[in-house]
């Protein structure tokens, strides 16, 4: 198939200076049992190619789901009259895009396939779970799902061949609570969501997991609101996952801080100027852009527009060194970068991405966090996330907290909410857990991009310590 | 073949294949758009997408399957295709219980819109903006083309709808985060009107360009425009207007649900099919109501009810999803040429951004203000204010610091792209409020 499909592009292609062929075929399985009853199963199966081209000093996109002959020359055509089009009034310089120069190959790595039980055996799994989850007459909504998305994407040149194949699963469980006008909701897995296969249930203990959210949702409907102080918070890897991902990830963006982002995800209060000197954190801050993880669910062997993926540190000891970046952004910025040129599928030309973005263990432990904390709190598990556009200002809720009182957890709250500046927040981060909390966790969702895109990025992390942070409760 | 017959030819090529008394029902999303990613008034990213998604759903008794993938357009391949694919679901069929929500439209009702294009080419509409906005640093996306939704089933039914759209989003700087955002989308471009957008602008710019105002946490008297609002409304619509989500309890209108708590008299919110943008069938092939009042009187009046929930609810169906495509607030009192003298002293907002829950059971909102916002004072624009952020309960904002509603009202066509081209659409009046909660 692949061949033909190069084959029957090359016949239709005319002469360009540079052409690139990226062919994607994704399939996505759901399964979801809700409240004991099997909801109607998903199957989404998809294929289609995009094309650029670089013509005479422009460049232009065709992308099409239609793979014969025709549908290759009408998608040629399109993106080489938008390659002319743009070589008049181009922001890109054509001579920086990225021309790949080594082939390879990545593979998830799956010990248990998702066909290795039937959906018959998958329904009865959920089902069990979902028996766990209804532990008591007020919680009066739970659901179970898993979820699979096989991709692969083969990126052509007239150079290199780069050939990927994905295998994500995600596993997903919810209990809702509710007396009168007063509803919570514990949920549990779309953190973990990973490149592997039906291993990740034993890895994650994912069906054992779900009489403890439903007990979490039932005390949480007794729980007083989150006080309003100031005071050490501490954030679970559940959590630390969506500051990362807004108040690190996206603020270092180069293609935001280059303006292509203004009139949509935002611009960054990082500017160019702050790259080798800005002091971003306290200096147990160490981010790295890391594909070393092939289970995480960022990891890649090359981004789409074919560079290499290699580790690289975005902050170290608290220092800001290199933004996020692929090969034209590095370009177009004189910046240093990495491969983090994405696209979330066939249709959707690549941007500047996160991938893995994970901040490394330091030394305290859990326990020893807690016992010198006078007044603080713990939060898990994020359920609301709000921030500006230059991504500074930031306000994250959690679903579940429970009070730090002189060295000991105690009440449980409701609605925890936190308030913070990036440029502040990370200076005020005074413990980094070690390796025994560190969770490869992630965001299989992240939207960014005109048009739109949304596309999965992994952050990983141990739980961290924050001072002086303003909390705040519901109603 | 143009892509409505190739897809009621394929729907009847895979009725052909049907055994006993299987039931199939079939969808078609596609679009073919061009998409002018601009910055810096020049082009960043310019392309052309054409796809298209062909839905089954294969049904026998109260056992049902389903599945989409994308085609080509190209009859023999697509066949091929889809018949292996309904292989698969005849088979899964015998894997998975009966379904006793399963329920789909058995009285055959054919609708058909389908007019002729007059969308100018993209490239003459990126002369135009590059040329009238000239000396402006302009960043955004141009869209442009046909969208295509179909539905066929085996009992007779078929329904099409084309429409073709253009939807340009786009931002003019002047400095750092200091911009207007404006929006122009329809089906036939209007020179004089885009024009008309360039004149407010450029005031608007003329208005950025002085000192901004950091402003004290604190209650602020306030105008929302129907695009502010509009972050506000896409939030509570996340199981807010939900049959489903009612019942279930997750609803963050609870509060309204279960008679607690209303909204202002003067709040009366629909959903209009008849004046929106997305088709007049449902995927199961049920015809939609012109409108459904969610809420009236500022008291909760219906839901909206998806095939799955009018069986589980005994509710007839009313809508494709259980999420606003097509929302319509009632206008007020207000004039728009009102506005600055009705806000007196205090904000006008007329973008926010980032809109999420900091406590759903209260239907409380937080976001932050964005682009261009203004310090009002004694009825005149005095100085545009740096981004602060809001968190407060829908049942104040629409309750009781709700002070009028404009007059008029402006069509905001959704600018979504994500998958491909959304057709929702947002008709929204500003409203003037007191006591708006801003923090840093």
């Amino acid at each position: 198939m692949n061949n033909r499909l190069l084959e029957t592009f090359k016949s239709v292609l005319p002469a360009v200076d540079f052409w690139s062929l990226r062919y994607v075929n994704t399939d996505y399985q759901q399964i979801m049992v809700r409240q004991n009853r099997t909801e109607p199963l998903t199957l989404n199966q998809s294929q289609g190619v995009h094309i650029t081209l670089l013509q005479n000093g422009g460049i232009g996109y065709g992308a099409t789901s239609d793979l014969t002959s025709n549908g290759l020359q009408l998608a040629i055509e399109q993106a080489s009259r938008w390659a002319k089009y743009s070589s008049a009034c181009g922001l890109i310089d054509t001579s920086q895009y990225p021309r790949p120069s080594e082939s390879g190959q990545w593979q998830s790595p799956v010990e248990q396939d998702w066909d290795s039980l039937t959906v018959a055996d998958k329904i009865t799994l959920l089902t069990d779970i979902n028996h766990a989850l209804r532990s008591d007459d007020a919680i009066v909504d739970w659901w179970a799902s898993l979820e699979n998305i096989q991709t692969t994407s083969i990126l052509f040149t007239e150079d290199v061949t780069i050939e990927q194949n994905f295998s994500q699963l995600t596993s997903m469980l919810s209990a809702l609570a509710n007396r009168g006008i007063e509803s919570q909701q514990r949920s549990y897995g779309i953190e973990f969501s990973a490149q592997n296969g039906l291993e990740q249930l034993a890895r994650i203990e994912f069906a054992e997991q779900a009489s403890r959210i439903s007990q979490q949702a039932l005390q949480l409907l007794d729980a007083p609101n989150c006080p309003n102080s100031k005071r050490s918070l501490v954030l679970m890897p559940s959590q630390m996952t969506m500051q990362i991902h807004e108040s690190i990830g996206h603020p270092l963006e180069l293609d935001r801080i280059l303006g292509d982002e203004r009139n949509y995800a935002g611009t960054s209060f990082v500017t160019e100027d702050m790259f080798g000197t800005y002091q971003y954190g306290s200096d147990l801050l160490n981010i790295s852009y890391d594909p070393r993880d092939p289970q995480q669910i960022a990891s890649y062997g090359f981004d789409d527009e074919g560079i290499p993926a290699r580790h690289e540190y975005l902050i170290r000891n608290g220092v800001l060194l290199r933004p996020l970046a692929g090969h034209l952004s590095q370009q177009r910025g004189n910046q240093p970068g990495v491969a983090n040129s994405r696209a979330c599928d066939w249709n959707r030309p690549a941007i500047d991405r996160m991938a893995n973005i994970n901040l490394e263990p330091g030394n305290s432990t859990l326990e020893e966090i807690i016992a010198n904390t006078e007044s603080g709190i713990l939060m898990d598990t994020n359920r609301s996330w709000s921030i500006d556009d230059s991504r500074n200002k930031f306000q994250f809720g959690c679903e579940y907290a429970q009070l730090i009182e002189n060295g000991e957890l105690t009440t449980v709250v409701k609605n925890p909410n936190y308030r913070g500046i990036s440029s502040h927040f990370w200076r005020n981060l005074s413990a980094v857990c070690n390796a025994s909390t560190y969770q490869a966790l992630g965001v299989p969702t992240c939207g960014k991009g005109e048009p739109n895109q949304a596309i999965q990025v992994g952050h990983a992390s141990p739980v961290c310590q924050f001072q002086n942070v303003d909390v705040f409760g519901g109603g | 073949m143009d892509i409505k017959d190739a897809f009621f030819t394929l729907s009847s090529g895979l009725n052909q294949t049907l055994i006993a008394n299987e039931v199939l029902l079939c969808t078609l999303q596609g679009e073919q758009t061009d998409f002018v990613r601009f910055n810096n008034s020049r082009i960043r990213q310019a392309g052309s997408v054409h796809q298209y998604e062909f839905g089954l759903q294969l049904i026998n008794g109260q056992h049902h399957s389903s599945a989409t993938c994308t085609i080509s357009g190209q009859h023999e391949t697509d066949l091929e295709q889809l018949s292996h694919l309904l292989v698969t679901l005849r088979v899964q069929n015998h894997q998975i219980p009966e379904d006793p929500f399963l329920n789909y439209s058995t009285i055959p009702e054919n609708t058909e819109f389908n007019p002729e294009s007059e969308l100018l080419e993209s490239e003459l509409v990126m002369d135009q903006l590059f040329s009238s906005g000239r000396s402006l640093d302009q960043v955004g996306i141009f869209s442009n083309g046909a969208l295509y939704q179909g539905f066929a089933n085996s009992l007779g039914q078929k329904n099409w709808q084309t429409r073709y759209q253009f939807n340009l989003d786009w931002s003019c700087y002047l400095k750092t985060d200091k911009a207007v955002k404006t929006r122009y989308a329809g089906t036939r471009w209007d020179q004089a009107k885009f024009a008309g957008k360039f004149e407010s602008i450029r005031q608007q710019l003329d208005l950025l360009n002085t000192p901004a105002l950091t402003l004290e946490p604190g209650q602020y008297r306030c105008y929302l425009s129907p695009t502010a609002l509009s972050s506000i409304l896409e939030i509570a619509a996340w199981g807010g207007f939900s049959l489903k989500s009612h019942h279930t309890k997750s609803s963050p209108l609870i509060k309204l649900n279960e008679h607690k708590t209303r909204l202002q008299q003067s709040i009366r919110l629909s959903e209009s099919h008849a004046n929106g943008f997305t088709p007049a069938f449902t995927p199961q092939g049920f015809i939609k109501p012109d409108e459904v009042v969610l809420i009236d009187e500022g008291a909760r009046n219906d839901y909206l009810v998806n095939a799955r929930s009018a069986r589980e609810f005994n509710h007839s169906v009313n809508a494709q999803a259980e999420s606003p495509q097509s929302m319509h607030l009632a206008p007020g009192q207000l004039p728009s040429a009102d506005i600055l003298q009705a806000i007196d002293t205090g904000l006008l907002i007329n973008n926010l951004w980032y809109t999420n829950f900091s406590d759903r059971s209260n239907c409380r909102i937080t976001g932050m203000t964005r682009f261009a916002c203004f310090f009002v004072e004694n009825g005149a624009i005095k100085a545009p204010i740096n981004v602060m952020r809001f968190d407060q309960s829908l049942y104040d904002i629409l309750g009781d610091k709700l002070i009028d509603l404009t007059r008029e009202t402006e069509c905001l066509a959704s600018t979504d792209t994500y998958y491909r081209r959304s057709s929702s659409s947002m008709t929204l009046p500003g409203i003037l409020i007191d006591g708006f909660n801003l923090s840093f």
